[in-house]
């Protein structure tokens, strides 16, 4: 039989990460492990900062 | 043993489904042999060619750490799940360019598209997009430019700069020229459109300020307010003291669109670019995977011909031949330079194991080669007369709406004012008649499958949904596009005079906006007031420069393959790139050369001079006459410039051929150095 919990996290893992909806903490995870010195953004200048970069090169084709 | 079945079967599959495609000569065929075929050839190529170009070609090891694993910075490097970079990959390549391609091609009728939709993908798209995402994860996500730097030398790198720089300017040109097609007299169809601007902003405010990072929620808001935008345009249009203020002449359009080019170049991204990209990924997904269940469900029939008589060159929605225009016009469909600009930089930096190489670089364009097929199934679903009475420019058949059904019925396409009429009336248009572009028959298509699957009283709702579908991704196009141009100017300006360099400093953002804008707003305005429809001369020149790029993108990965220890293996890039430069050169050539004036940039210019001289134009023609000379001019000189790049990037890999036959000294390419990955995948295979 099907795991309808199990199907449901693993389409939404999908949509947060095909969105980028998760990506505020995976950056914290990612500061933590590797630079435990670094101190952790807020969420908003997190999203302000990657959206800033997201944008500064060919992301849109034809 | 059960993979070799499985094969055959596809195999056979395949064979069964383009035989009856060829086989339906003069009677009807029905869509579902096009998806059919094309779901059996795209599985056929990955599972064998794309899996043995992995394995032997390119030799992806799945042990080897790739960049997002060992640059890690939890941002733009960081392994990724492959369906999630996957759809990451397939969102930012796929445009409204494989809708467009493949409605006008409809002109020679279904076959011809359709097979090079096909063939064209799963021999030369698909592989370039998945070669230069294994060359560009090999070096640290390293960009198309600086590898032909590198591969090729100075020339064949600033070729690639050159290049990228006016395929963005043509692309947006022609495709802004699209949407004020859709729009023009249309109250409906500008008020929705109109109306995703502030709805963008509204998104935008939501995820920065309300609700930060809450990117699903904020694009389901948007996206249940654009389909209220729909309706509310109904309603707009069927207001006498509303309609006036969104019934606007081409021109008119062609200026607003210019301005809001510019303001929304300017304006940071969050405000705009940013949330409608996330609402136009949503929408694409959404009408992909919907008309793909509704053409299922309704199974059409096709009505255009396989084969039209209009593979003679004479064709009313654009002039050529059907070699080498039909592939010159599929573009996109089947191979697409631009995908390799997102193959090299952005998507390198997701992938976690080299093995999602042909999955996500092989697999997207595949599926975005099915998203053509899609777009050609709801043109040629239409009467053929319908079809060429929206996508012909009235002044291609003689001028009236009369003589357009006249001249379409003797050819053989038959089709009257009536059913126009009340086909225009059921979607909610004044008319249809010379709605060039390809969006609007795509609409009218889109409509009919969409309507008669998921309620039929809907035809108009569905007609302006199709075309607000359309639009808010090429307004995301000219966004994007405006402002990767901007980037390129100031980087190139800057070693002029260093302070323009700064992207941040609003005088030269301004300055640089303003001039990227003025070069497709030039051509777009040109087209606009063309009589004879401004596509037919923007389109191929759009397909040749987008070509062109592709072929230097194969050629630099023909380099690299040449140096590696098999050369022979780069035929495999070499092919599709002495298939493009003859196709597009032959293109070039004749949009230069032909001594046909609707073909031929020189001789159209040379035809109108002696009208003008003669006195023959009709006062309107001869007003913007001297205007539309000088634009033939202008752009038989871009083709030159086009076949020129092209052939310089060629001559430089023949070099490197050469040296490499003689046994002489090449200069290697430089890839990043092995390291093991410590990945679970990489581990346990």
């Amino acid at each position: 039989m099907l795991n309808h919990a199990h199907l449901w996290r693993r389409v939404m893992d999908f949509l947060q990460g095909a969105t980028g909806e998760g990506a505020y903490e995976r950056y914290c995870a990612h500061l933590q492990t590797a630079h435990p010195d670094h101190p952790i953004p807020s969420r908003a200048d997190f999203f302000r900062q990657d959206q800033h970069e997201r944008w500064d090169g060919v992301r849109r084709c034809c | 043993m059960l993979k070799k079945l499985f094969g055959l079967a596809l195999a056979a599959g395949g064979a069964i489904a383009l035989g009856a495609i060829a086989l339906h000569r003069g009677e009807p065929i029905n869509a579902l042999w096009l998806l059919a075929a094309g779901l059996c050839i795209y599985t056929l190529g990955y599972r064998f060619y794309a899996a043995w170009i992995a394995a032997s070609v390119l030799m992806v090891d799945r042990t080897r750490a790739t960049p997002a694993e060992r640059l890690d910075n939890g941002r733009d490097f960081h392994p990724t799940p492959r369906w999630v970079v996957f759809g990451h990959h397939f969102a930012a390549i796929a445009g409204p360019g494989p809708l467009v391609g493949p409605t006008l091609a409809a002109q020679f009728g279904y076959l011809p598209g359709t097979l090079w939709i096909l063939i064209g993908s799963v021999m030369g798209g698909c592989v370039q997009d998945m070669v230069v995402l294994f060359a560009s994860t090999r070096r640290d996500g390293r960009t198309l430019g600086k590898m032909a730097r590198d591969e090729l030398g100075p020339i064949g790198g600033t070729a690639a700069l050159v290049g990228t720089l006016a395929i963005m300017v043509i692309l947006i040109a022609v495709l802004s020229l699209v949407v004020v097609n859709a729009m023009k007299h249309s109250p409906w169809a500008t008020s929705t459109v109109f109306a995703t601007i502030p709805i963008a902003v509204i998104v935008g405010i939501y995820m920065r300020h309300l609700r930060p990072g809450q990117v699903i929620e904020g694009s389901l808001l948007g996206v249940a307010l654009l389909i209220a935008a729909v309706v509310g345009g109904g309603w707009i249009d069927h207001q006498p003291s509303l309609r006036g203020y969104f019934d606007y002449d081409g021109t008119t359009l062609a200026w607003f669109v210019m301005g809001y080019g510019f303001i929304a170049a300017i304006l940071p991204v969050w405000l705009l670019l940013a949330p409608r990209d996330y609402l136009s990924t949503y929408l694409k997904l959404g009408v992909v995977a919907l008309l793909a269940v509704a053409i299922v469900v309704i199974h059409p029939e096709l009505r255009m011909p396989a084969l039209t008589r209009f593979a003679d060159g004479s064709g009313p929605v654009f002039a050529g031949k059907l070699f080498p225009f039909v592939f010159i016009t599929i573009a996109c469909g089947a191979i697409s330079g631009f995908h390799a600009l997102i193959s090299s930089g952005t998507t390198p930096k997701l992938l976690r194991s080299e093995h999602d190489i042909r999955l996500v670089g092989y697999g997207s364009m595949a599926l975005e080669s099915l998203v053509a097929i899609m777009a050609m199934i709801a043109a040629t679903l239409l009467e053929p007369g319908v079809y060429f009475a929206i996508n012909s420019p009235l002044a291609a058949l003689g001028g009236s709406p009369e003589s357009v059904v006249t001249t379409l019925s003797q050819w053989g396409f038959p089709v009257t004012l009536e059913t126009m009429q009340s086909l225009a009336k059921q979607v909610g248009e004044s008319t249809l008649f010379a709605r060039t572009g390809g969006a609007p028959s795509l609409a009218v298509g889109m409509a009919s499958i969409l309507s008669s699957t998921f309620g039929s009283t809907m035809i108009a709702i569905w007609y302006h949904f199709a075309i607000m579908f359309e639009a808010i991704f090429i307004l995301t196009t000219l966004d994007a596009g405006t402002r990767v141009g901007r980037f390129m100017l100031q980087d190139t300006l800057g070693h002029l005079w260093q302070p323009l360099g700064r992207t941040s400093w609003y005088p030269s953002v301004v300055l640089t906006s303003g001039l990227i804008v003025a070069a497709w707003g030039y051509f777009l305005y040109i087209g606009v007031t063309d009589p004879n429809g401004g596509i037919n001369i923007l389109w191929p020149l759009f397909g040749i420069s987008n070509q062109m790029l592709a072929a230097i993108a194969l050629a630099v990965m023909t380099a690299i393959l040449l140096k590696g220890r098999k050369p022979w293996h780069a035929l495999v890039t070499a092919v599709p790139l002495l298939w493009l430069a003859v196709v597009t050169s032959c293109a070039a050539w004749l949009k230069i050369m032909s001594d046909n004036p609707k073909i031929g940039f020189i001789a159209g210019a040379r035809d109108l001079s002696a009208k003008l001289a003669a006195g023959t134009l009709p006062p309107e023609k001869a007003a913007v006459a001297s205007k539309l000379i000088f634009n033939q001019q202008l752009d038989a000189v871009l083709a030159g410039v086009f076949l020129g790049i092209l052939w310089l990037v060629i001559v430089d890999v023949a070099v490197i051929l050469v040296r490499r036959l003689r046994n002489e000294p090449i200069q290697v390419s430089p890839e990043a150095s092995y390291v093991r990955s410590v990945l679970p995948e990489a581990t346990h295979a």
